[in-house]
């Protein structure tokens, strides 16, 4: 029987996290002022201030050459 | 959410982390790296060596999954007081990417010990011992009805026939 491993869950929210960047658009100018409008927390979670997000980035670098050499 | 189904009685006991004095063990003071960033760095710089890529080709020709071996990586690591547990995690799976990167490019077919449930199409070990068993008990019995009328059969052949009524030889 196989022991419980966290890679599984981790790189399956990773593959998830990696797809959702790749359909996310590209933000607007951002206004800056007293009147600007607010970052939103979601954009917050998404930003490269996030390590997740950093560690996405990386991710799918590798994820990529790894799509060239299989030919996928 | 993934749940641990081993339930090992070789689990350290409560208290067990106690019994050592505070700071001795290297995850108890503050690690070498504390970014995730930094951690990256770290493992990229280890993993892009051609030992490292060595190495880790016999593992994967072994049959080792790279999830098992992204998950050691990581965990020593923790041990030697490298990084923290919760950056470990968070650097897993690119561990796992470039592990199976370093795969690809050197054409080995390796297992990524990824799949949901890898022994869904396995057969049970206790279900073959089950029907090994049923099997011999089905054997044992048919010996024993059968060999009973043999021994009858010789018995009645070996018996010579006298009388008046039997038949000459």
């Amino acid at each position: 029987m196989r022991t419980y491993n966290p890679v599984l869950s981790t790189y399956k929210t990773m593959s998830k996290q990696v797809e959702e960047m790749s359909h996310v658009k590209e933000p607007k100018k951002i206004l800056s002022g007293l009147l600007a409008p607010k970052r939103k927390e979601e954009q917050k979670e998404n930003s490269m201030d996030s390590p997740v997000m950093r560690v996405a980035s990386h991710f799918k670098i590798l994820r990529n050459k790894r799509n060239e050499i299989n030919g996928s | 959410m993934a749940r641990n189904t081993d339930f090992s009685f070789d689990a350290p006991i409560p208290g067990m982390s106690l019994t050592a004095e505070f700071a001795a063990r290297p995850w108890q003071s503050p690690p070498e790296i504390g970014s995730v960033d930094d951690a990256i760095e770290y493992y990229l710089e280890r993993m892009s060596t051609d030992d490292f890529a060595d190495q880790l080709i016999d593992i994967m020709e072994m049959g080792v999954p790279v999830a098992d071996v992204a998950n050691t990586l990581q965990l020593g690591a923790v041990m030697e007081g490298v990084h923290t547990i919760d950056v470990g995690i968070l650097v897993m799976p690119l561990l796992t990417e470039m592990m199976m990167l370093i795969g690809d490019s050197a054409g080995v077919e390796y297992e990524s010990g990824l799949e949901d449930n890898p022994d869904k199409d396995r057969v049970r070990r206790s279900l073959v011992e089950k029907t090994l068993r049923k099997l011999e008990n089905m054997d044992s019995v048919k010996k024993n009805d059968e060999t009973p009328d043999e021994e009858e059969e010789k018995q009645v052949t070996e018996e010579p026939s006298t009388g008046l009524m039997a038949r000459r030889q």
